[in-house]
């Protein structure tokens, strides 16, 4: 019994604890006090509900817990801070916060954590701990790195907030536009670490992957805006192919390659009805376009069959929103499915020649391959080996390996 | 002229998203229609509905009973036209993106003094 409920409890750890935290950080107006009384809350429901039970609305329990531990606290320590509770929080309405209440304290957390005068990391590591509930060693874990260094980004966020005096609220409308691309860009991030492949971790980034669509959920729930649909879109559509992206042996396996029986069609179903709705909401974004990509590769039946003209046509939209020649590339090597190798190589050299992803390892392999095509093997091998020089990861270095010593033999 | 675009659900009818190439048209299209100023706001009727009743001077605000069925506005559209004509036109485009089905089309009479330009 005692164990199932300390099970319980940290199930709504994890779904509650962002709520109770925006919730309490609205009452008290202070964000380290709020996290300190949604701590403190969280231990007494540890003590309490194995024995007394779990209350009906443990997400009201847990604030009017925390406030009071809030409100000893500062007696007891005589910070002489000015208590706003009553004016915000009427002591005899707690039992029913209304839920337009709720989501906006929701709304305001994820705005406050994913705040653009934050460093990037701090951002990143205050929406995984505040918003997503997840512990301080999890985050250290899944980005392997130390717990004190993702304390130290976390402290230097409160610093931050304190010395710039980061207003908690939601943004007005002149703003809104921006401060979503903030989170949105936080909330793409947290994916794509969990998304990019590392062997042996698989497990480990695949939660970061979940948090992000969890969060990302959370936001369109809010405010559902063309692009904050996108976004949940393109993370889902991604999701969805995490199965067949990877050997057991951790090598990479490439679009061309992977088993699409394996991908996971509940996701990409729920993806292309969001990016239908994203589509007609507004004018198309980046990440729904790269939503709009990843639904024309999800609805091929294979690499051949995939629409390339349609794909190219998408890399021509996000080229006029975002000049990167990363995007460059991309659209370079879907024109040589389009037209051929030779096309997509032309456009290849000629990046090159502007000194463009001249350190990029997915240039030359790309190059490689549509010189394999072409029946250049030397030149081939030698872009392959440039790659190799360039590239980082290992379940890509296998890859490499292997396309050269295919060529080579 | 100001239109209201809407198409509703089919009972029993799961709706189905269009193929890449209808979404692509779309894209294309509402892009267009953004740029050129005919849309004057774009947005979907939740399922959620609050229900605000004043009976016997006694007002009672519940949620729900929720919307159902072919009563569903999954999204809809506000243009602004010259004419009558146009507004079919821009229907007809949209509904071709989206493929076979109704799509329905009312103007927006202004009731107050000034014209009704409803901007999100």
């Amino acid at each position: 019994m005692r164990e199932e409920i300390s099970k319980e409890i940290s199930i709504i750890y994890n779904s509650e604890s962002g709520k109770v935290l925006a919730s309490l950080f609205r009452i008290l107006g202070d964000f380290e006090l709020a996290e300190e009384a949604m701590h403190e809350a969280f231990s007494i429901a540890i003590q309490k509900w194995p024995e007394e039970g779990i209350p009906n609305n443990p997400y009201s329990w847990l604030i009017s817990t925390g406030k009071f531990k809030a409100i000893d606290s500062i007696r007891r320590e005589s910070r002489g801070k000015e208590i706003v509770t009553e004016k915000f929080f009427p002591a005899d309405k707690e039992h029913t916060i209304e839920k337009n209440i709720i989501e906006d304290d929701q709304l305001r957390l994820i705005f406050y954590c994913c705040h653009s005068a934050l460093p990037l990391d701090s951002r990143i590591a205050l929406s995984l701990r505040d918003i997503c509930g997840m512990k301080t060693e999890e985050i250290a874990h899944a980005y392997f790195v130390s717990s004190e260094t993702v304390k130290k980004r976390i402290s230097r966020a409160k610093a931050l907030f304190r010395e710039k005096k980061i207003p908690y609220e939601i943004p007005n409308k002149a703003e809104l536009t921006n401060r979503m691309n903030a989170v949105l860009h936080v909330i793409y991030l947290i994916f794509n670490e969990g998304y990019s492949a590392s062997s042996g971790e698989e497990h480990i980034r695949k939660d970061l992957s979940n948090e992000a669509i969890f969060l990302c959920r959370t936001l369109v729930n809010l405010i559902s805006t063309s692009e904050s649909m996108g976004l949940l879109a393109l993370l889902l559509i991604q999701e969805a192919r995490r199965e067949s992206r990877v050997k057991q042996d951790g090598e990479v396996i490439t679009l061309e390659w992977q088993d699409r029986s394996l991908w996971n069609q509940n996701f990409i179903h729920e993806g292309l009805e969001l990016l239908n709705q994203s589509i007609k909401a507004g004018k198309m974004g980046p990440y729904t376009i790269q939503a709009a990509i990843a639904s024309v590769h999800a609805t091929a039946n294979s690499f051949e069959s995939t629409r390339w003209d349609l794909i190219v046509n998408y890399y021509d939209m996000l080229l006029k929103i975002n000049q990167s020649p990363i995007v460059e590339l991309n659209r370079a090597i879907a024109v040589g499915q389009k037209d051929g190798p030779s096309a997509g190589l032309t456009l290849i050299k000629n990046l090159m020649k502007k000194k463009k992803l001249t350190s990029y390892h997915l240039i030359y392999s790309a190059k490689a391959d549509f010189l394999k095509k072409l029946g250049e093997k030397e030149k081939a091998i030698q872009s392959y080996q440039k790659a190799l020089e360039l590239v980082n990861k290992e379940t890509e270095k296998k890859y490499l390996q292997n396309q050269l010593s295919e060529l080579i033999n | 002229m100001q239109f209201f675009v809407y198409f509703t659900m089919e009972e029993g009818k799961p709706m189905s998203p269009p193929s890449p190439e209808g979404m692509a048209k779309m894209g294309q299209f509402m892009q267009e229609s953004f740029e050129s100023g005919k849309i004057v706001a774009t947005g979907q009727l939740p399922r959620e509905t609050t229900y605000v009743t004043l009976d016997k001077g006694e007002f009672s605000i519940s949620d729900g009973p929720f919307v159902e069925g072919k009563d569903i506005i999954p999204g809809f559209t506000i243009i602004e036209t010259d004419t009558k004509e146009e507004a079919i036109e821009w229907t007809k485009s949209l509904r071709e993106c989206m493929g076979d089905g109704v799509m329905k089309m009312a103007q927006l009479r202004s009731t107050s003094q000034d014209d009704l330009k409803p901007r999100l």
